[in-house]
């Protein structure tokens, strides 16, 4: 019982009420060299390989802020996730197929995992894409 | 002796009593056992993958409801939180509410787990499915197995299987079996061959954030009020029965199938217009007057298409590009659910002459058109073999399939709005280039947001021809920057 106990708390290490499916969880290292965010829009990151909303741009939009997250997963890189990824091309003229990304990534739930003083802290995001 | 038997007698009524109540008790109880073992059988509460429902739920089973009404038995039972959790929302009340369903119909049965979202100014969930007249919310269902099954959502009491799951149907339904507005069945005319009946419907609309199909934060966008003047034939060879012209009026305004299956609460494709100003005025004025290529672009949303079309007035869109804040015209965002959110900018709109105006509308359209066309299983035709070649040929861009499918009948449209929306703009240019405005200028026009460096379909372009286009182009400067509409 201890076992499949555990089990059930590392699929869902942060629990969110409406969840309605198992979605498996991916923890980005908030990475502020590579995350940018600005005022005018405070809710969106917006990643250094995005193309842009011009072009049309993969974004990710904050749903909430999170500050016990008792979980032992790690956090990967976010950089190399999307660089290593099927929608990144180094030498393609749009490095980044950011609609693709941004509808591969609804299949998981995303946090962006700061570390500010050695303390963690959670903030789930959504993916997305914006075009003018 | 006397005592003795007195004692007798005494335990004796007792145990009678006790024997007819336990019989009494065991009547209710078998009743209530036999409805339990109709809805129950397969509730298996620890297969939820949701671990509130899994772990902190528990359910009522002695208390079964049974409702019959025309060919359906609901069978209901509640279920609640053991630890009663609270979230914090603007939007939504901040309890679940949890339930069991069970539906008989057609020799069919189909059960269903629901967890009850409430909007914050709905009445609190009625706690049954049968009356939710005042009710507003999300219900999310499962099977009795654990597996969601999707998302219906309920407006006073009329529910829309917004997930388009088949198995929603049967609930879908059954929710509104109990739906009668007021204002179409309230009134019975008197009885003629036909008559006509104006109906008001206002809509609320909800911006849904959400991960596949959980819903993460339901945001109110506003109210969409729509006008139906309809001829109705009055039902007077009918039995008369109110019930059964109540029932053939609702059936007129929900979405059956012509085996009875619920189609949802609406198949036809909406356009919900939140514009304000002068782009309300423009976008009225591209729609209301027919503009062949709205209409043709609009009709490919219609049928099978699952997708509908918020478009909204914000006041900017500043976005920072290598440092610096920049302004978008508008932007579409890619669909969330079946909602494909346009944004257009107020303070770009109000620097810009209507017939740029109008450019920027269509232009927003049109990637709502290619949003569609990426989300739908497209019929093998010439028209969507063009666009599935060309997206994958203009890496995935879709500036360039813009520019390669949709600049000429762009033109064409922003050529026929011109001359029959702004008489006076033609004047004006007529007068002042000493020309009319040509094809070339309306093509020039709707490259417009497509003259970027990183458009691969614009690089194509010789130099001598994007000179042209970008010459012709400013001409549009020119023309004033007024409303066509006078308020």
């Amino acid at each position: 019982m201890k076992i499949a106990t555990l089990f059930i708390l590392s699929l869902f290490p942060c629990f969110v009420g409406a969840q309605e499916k198992v979605k498996d969880t991916l923890f980005f290292a908030y990475d502020s060299n590579y995350i940018n965010t600005y005022p005018e829009n405070p809710n969106d990151y917006y990643i250094k390989d995005g193309s842009g909303a011009r072009i049309g741009g993969f974004y990710f939009i904050e749903v909430q802020k999170i500050k016990n997250c008792k979980t032992k997963k790690r956090e990967i890189s976010l950089k190399e996730y999307i660089r290593s990824s099927k929608f990144y091309d180094e030498n393609r003229r749009l490095k980044l197929w950011d609609y693709d990304l941004s509808t591969y990534l609804k299949n998981y739930v995303i946090f962006l995992v700061k570390t500010e003083n050695g303390k963690k802290s959670y903030i789930q995001v959504e993916s997305s894409f914006e075009i003018e | 002796m006397l005592m003795r038997m007195h004692k007798f007698i005494k335990y004796s009524v007792c145990f009678f009593i006790a024997l007819f109540l336990l019989s009494c008790s065991n009547d209710v109880l078998e009743k209530n056992q036999e409805n339990v073992k109709t809805v129950t059988t397969d509730l298996e509460l620890s297969k939820f993958s949701n671990p509130n429902i899994a772990q902190n739920v528990e359910v009522d089973f002695e208390n079964v409801n049974v409702i019959e009404k025309d060919d359906f038995k609901i069978s209901e039972f509640l279920a609640k939180e053991k630890v009663v959790n609270t979230f914090e929302s603007d939007v939504l009340q901040n309890h679940l509410k949890y339930q069991g369903v069970t539906i008989e119909s057609e020799g069919k049965s189909q059960s269903y787990f629901l967890e009850v979202f409430t909007l914050a100014k709905s009445a609190v969930y009625p706690e049954t499915i049968t009356n939710l007249k005042d009710f507003t919310g999300g219900l999310n269902v499962y099977s009795f197995d654990g597996e969601n099954l999707g998302s219906v959502v309920v407006r006073n009491g009329k529910a829309a299987n917004v997930s388009g799951k088949n198995e929603l149907d049967v609930l879908t339904k059954t929710i509104n079996l109990f739906y009668a507005p007021s204002d179409i069945t309230s009134k019975i005319p008197l009885c003629k061959e036909t008559y006509t009946q104006t109906v008001w419907l206002t809509q609320d609309v909800w911006r849904i954030i959400s991960n596949g199909s959980k819903i993460l934060e339901v945001i109110y966008v506003g109210e969409k009020v729509t006008k139906t003047t309809n001829t109705v034939p009055y039902p007077c060879e009918s039995s008369g029965d109110v019930e059964a012209i109540k029932l053939q009026r609702i059936a007129q305004y929900s979405h059956y199938s012509e085996n009875g299956q619920y189609l949802g609460e609406s198949s036809s494709f909406q356009i919900m217009d939140y514009l304000t100003g002068k782009a309300k005025c423009l976008n009225d004025l591209l729609n209301k007057n027919g503009n062949s290529f709205v209409q043709n672009l609009f009709s490919k949303f219609e049928g099978t298409s699952k997708f509908d079309i918020a478009i909204s007035s914000v006041d900017a869109l500043p976005k920072t590009v290598d440092g610096v804040v920049t302004y978008l015209n508008g932007r579409t965002l890619e669909p969330k659910g079946k909602l494909i959110q346009i944004e257009i900018s107020t303070t770009e709109v109000n620097k810009r002459a209507p017939l740029e105006v109008a450019r920027i509308i269509l232009h927003e359209y049109i990637h709502a058109d290619i949003y569609r066309k990426l989300g739908t299983v497209l019929a093998m035709n010439v028209e969507n073999l063009d666009f599935k070649t060309t997206y994958e040929n203009y890496e995935r861009e879709q500036h360039s399939v813009m520019a390669k499918l949709y600049v000429q009948s762009m033109k064409e449209a922003l050529k026929q709005f011109h001359q029959s929306i702004l008489p006076g703009d033609i004047k004006a240019y007529t007068d002042y280039y000493k020309e009319p405005p040509s094809d070339a200028f309306y093509e020039a026009l709707a490259w417009g947001g497509l003259r970027d460096s990183r458009v691969k379909a614009w690089n194509e372009l010789s130099d001598e021809k994007k000179a042209s286009i970008e010459a012709l182009a400013s001409r549009v400067e020119q023309f004033s920057k007024t409303s066509p509409c006078s308020n």
